[in-house]
């Protein structure tokens, strides 16, 4: 359940408990207001009661004296109000007292008032007018207790009413009570809900900027661990990733720091073997030139040579060539070197024409020969063959620099690769260790370079270039 | 969350019906509609005959009309009796009389078909459905025999009447006159009438007391008669002198008995009176027979008994 439903749930079951609450208070003072208006329609019904009995009365007593037959009417007229009265009472909730006196006087009004009144008329027509007297008396008694039953019932209904009224009183005390009881439930159980989502929100948010204030320290190397499938814990999932990549790329750039350093060292080194180029250079000119004039071409070329090659490693160094630029100073070497051992050394080249256009670090190709010259042929008294070879083997170019020198003994081989003291001998001083990590941090792989020799039979060193570099 | 929820709503409901509902006086479904005219709203045995009524109403589903002076006042009574014959009601319950109005009006709702039950008084003539209430000859003559139990030499007895003297006292002081000739021991001292109302009541008993010394034994014939015979008799340190026989009992009555000023009374049980008042009219009503005299058992209670007996007394009464 996200963050959001739960406050949803929470507003809503807090939205509810008020609203009972309020609603049930609601009810209870609808219903005393309804026993006001139900006191009120009573009290008018029997007070129209006694009015009408009244008026009926007062229609006889007229007709006695004025003997006008309109009053008889009023009297009849007055009876159906009277009637038209207790049939509206009967539509009034009716209690049981109530209930009782109205057919009292139900019963009175049409078995006894009204034949009583009946007679009064027909003995002030003369049918009877010897008993006037007593029928007049008779029909007094009888409306005397039609309004004692009326006050009776009055008095009844203002009784039950005063009883009921108690009651509710009672009642609405009880439901106050009840009500601030809720009010308090709804407050100690809202903070507790509230607690309880504070607890497990804040406490994450807590973690997660404790683990953010470490990281900003540089320490990545523990991920937060937040339980749960709510916000925060996906908040802390998705810091955890970006500290991963963080560190990832901080490795990269690690890296690549290396490289610059081990270029710099090399050329460091370059620059150490290179006192002044330009001298060299011009001078070198001056000797092949003077070379040409005394006819010895095979000096000039050898001199150009040398100057080519000197050219290309202090110019090139610490930038990317190509595998054919390499190529070319690797033929200005052995030229120089073969002026040097003479026919002693032989050697071949066979790169797949593809592959002389693809990117390599420079000076990679011409320590790895001169250590199959230094390590395996120089001491050797007939000399030896260095064969060079490129070609494409799935998606990787495979060189190969094979010479069928002494070979190199292991313990010695690991010394090489191991040191970072340049062997003596090497022209640019830069050693096959060198070479390796250069290749390796390259092509950011590992089997890049590899180097095998058989002592008294000579050593292949083979490289594994990934070609889309 | 959910069962905080449930709590709430059930304490709510719980609360809307624990409170009663206002409770009619009488049943609001009722086949049958009974007046109950008592003499003395203010009387124990009114009070007790009401409180039968009600039960029976309940029980049969009878409702109970109830009207009463709020002291003795017969023509208020009478007034009432009519109105009711005029309501055309389906049963009244009234203390029987023999006066002429009572008897006309008595014949008037016989006329209509309405039943009349006659308590206390066995009233006269045919005009009642049935009379309930004790036999008043038995009743005066166990409050006579009483006398012979308590009082073992001569005893001269006198004997309080109410001023309304009817029916029932006559019945009850004839029987108690023939039980005192009946045996030699026993003299009748006087027969006093006296006032009903209370502060009359007590001065009477007093001067009757001062003016006749040789009474050792005084006989009540209603309910407040033993009370102030005895509230009389503390007054005057006579307490022990004078035997009381009482009749009816209300609290004050048992500890009277307790504390032994009243030797004795009878106990006579109104609210069975109303009870079956209110049965008989239901069962005349629903066409059964019904018998014409319903005699409601006696007990005499005195300070040997009183622990064994359940005494017909309303709770609350003080009088």
């Amino acid at each position: 359940m996200n963050l959001r439903m739960k406050f949803r749930i929470l507003f809503a079951v807090i939205l509810i408990l008020v609203s009972v609450n309020a609603l049930f208070y609601y009810y209870n003072t609808t219903r005393m207001n309804g026993l006001h208006q139900e006191t009120l329609d009573y009290l008018a019904v029997f007070g129209q009661m006694t009015q009408t009995g009244n008026d009926m009365h007062r229609a006889i007593e007229n007709y006695i004296t004025s003997k006008s037959t309109t009053y008889i009417d009023d009297f009849y007229n007055s009876m159906q109000d009277f009637e038209a009265l207790l049939n509206e009472s009967q539509e009034l909730e009716i209690k049981t007292e109530v209930a009782l006196y109205l057919t009292n006087i139900n019963n009175v009004l049409y078995g006894r008032y009204m034949p009583a009144g009946e007679k009064v008329i027909s003995a002030i027509r003369g049918v009877n007018s010897d008993e006037l007297d007593a029928y007049y008396m008779e029909f007094n008694k009888i409306k005397g207790y039609m309004d004692q039953y009326i006050d009776l019932m009055t008095e009844a209904y203002l009784d039950y009413n005063h009883q009921y009224r108690q009651v509710y009183a009672l009642r609405s005390q009880k439901m106050m009570q009840q009500n601030i009881l809720i009010s308090l439930i709804i407050t100690i159980f809202v903070g507790i809900a509230f607690r309880l989502l504070a607890i497990s929100t804040v406490t994450q948010i807590d973690m997660l900027s404790k683990y953010a204030k470490n990281v900003s320290e540089g320490d990545y190397k523990t991920p937060i661990e937040l339980g749960g499938s709510g916000e925060v814990a996906l908040l802390g999932r998705t810091f955890n990733q970006l500290v991963l990549n963080t560190e990832r790329y901080i490795d990269g750039v690690k890296k690549t720091a290396e490289i610059e350093k081990l270029l710099k060292e090399a050329e460091l080194l370059s620059l150490q073997s290179q006192i002044n180029p330009h001298f060299l250079f011009n001078t070198l000119n001056t000797i092949s030139r003077l070379a040409i004039i005394e006819d010895a071409e095979d000096t000039c070329t050898l001199i150009e040579s040398l100057a080519e090659m000197l050219r290309y490693n202090i110019r090139s160094f610490g930038f990317e060539v190509t595998i054919g630029d390499e190529i070319k100073n690797l033929e200005n070497y052995f030229y120089i070197q073969k002026m040097r051992f003479s026919e002693r050394i032989q050697y071949a080249i066979d790169i797949e024409p593809r592959l002389l256009e693809m990117p390599i670090p420079n000076l990679t190709l011409q320590p790895l020969v001169e250590n199959a010259i230094v390590h395996g042929i120089e001491n050797r008294k007939n000399g030896g063959h260095i064969f060079i070879g490129g070609e494409m083997v799935g998606d990787k170019a495979i060189i190969t620099i094979n010479d069928n020198g002494e070979g190199i003994a292991p313990e010695r081989l690991a010394e090489i690769m191991n040191s970072d003291i340049v062997q003596k001998g090497h022209t640019m001083g830069i050693g096959l260790s060198n070479v390796k990590q250069r290749l390796e941090l390259f092509y950011q792989q590992k089997d890049v370079f590899e180097i095998r020799s058989i002592l008294g039979e000579g050593t292949t060193v083979t490289l594994r270039l990934e070609v889309n570099v | 969350m959910l069962a905080v929820l449930c709590g709430l709503a059930l304490m709510l409901f719980y609360n809307q019906y624990t409170i009663p509902p206002v409770k009619a006086l009488t049943q609001l479904d009722y086949n049958t509609h009974v007046v109950l005219i008592g003499r003395d709203s203010e009387s124990p045995v009114w009070k007790e005959i009401f409180s039968g009524a009600i039960r029976a109403s309940e029980e049969y589903g009878v409702a109970i009309e109830y009207h009463s002076p709020e002291s003795y006042d017969m023509n208020e009574e009478l007034s009432f009796f009519e109105m009711s014959v005029y309501s055309d009601v389906d049963g009244i319950i009234i203390n029987g009389a023999e006066n002429d109005e009572f008897k006309k009006i008595a014949a008037e709702a016989k006329k209509e078909g309405i039943p009349v039950i006659f308590v206390n008084d066995e009233g006269y003539g045919n005009e009642r459905l049935a009379y309930v209430g004790e036999n008043n000859y038995q009743a005066g003559v166990m409050a006579i025999e009483e006398v012979l139990t308590v009082k073992n030499d001569e005893a001269n007895i006198a004997i309080l009447v109410g001023d309304d003297f009817h029916v029932q006292n006559k019945n009850r002081l004839s029987s108690m006159l023939s039980t005192i000739g009946d045996h030699p021991s026993l003299h009748l001292s006087t027969v006093e009438e006296v006032d009903n109302t209370c502060i009359t009541l007590f001065s009477q008993i007093k001067e009757l007391l001062l003016s006749n010394p040789d009474i050792n034994t005084v006989v009540g014939t209603n309910v407040h008669h033993g009370d102030y015979i005895c509230q009389v008799l503390v007054d005057m340190n006579l307490v022990g002198q004078i035997n009381v026989i009482g009749y009816d009992a209300t609290e004050n009555t048992i500890r009277y008995i307790e504390k032994g000023i009243m030797s004795s009374t009878l106990d006579i049980d109104n609210e069975a009176i109303g009870y079956e008042a209110v049965k008989l009219i239901h069962e005349y009503q629903n066409g059964q027979f019904t018998d014409d005299v319903v005699y409601m058992p006696l007990n005499i209670v005195n300070r040997w008994n009183l622990q064994t007996v359940t005494v017909g007394v309303l709770e609350g009464d003080e009088q």
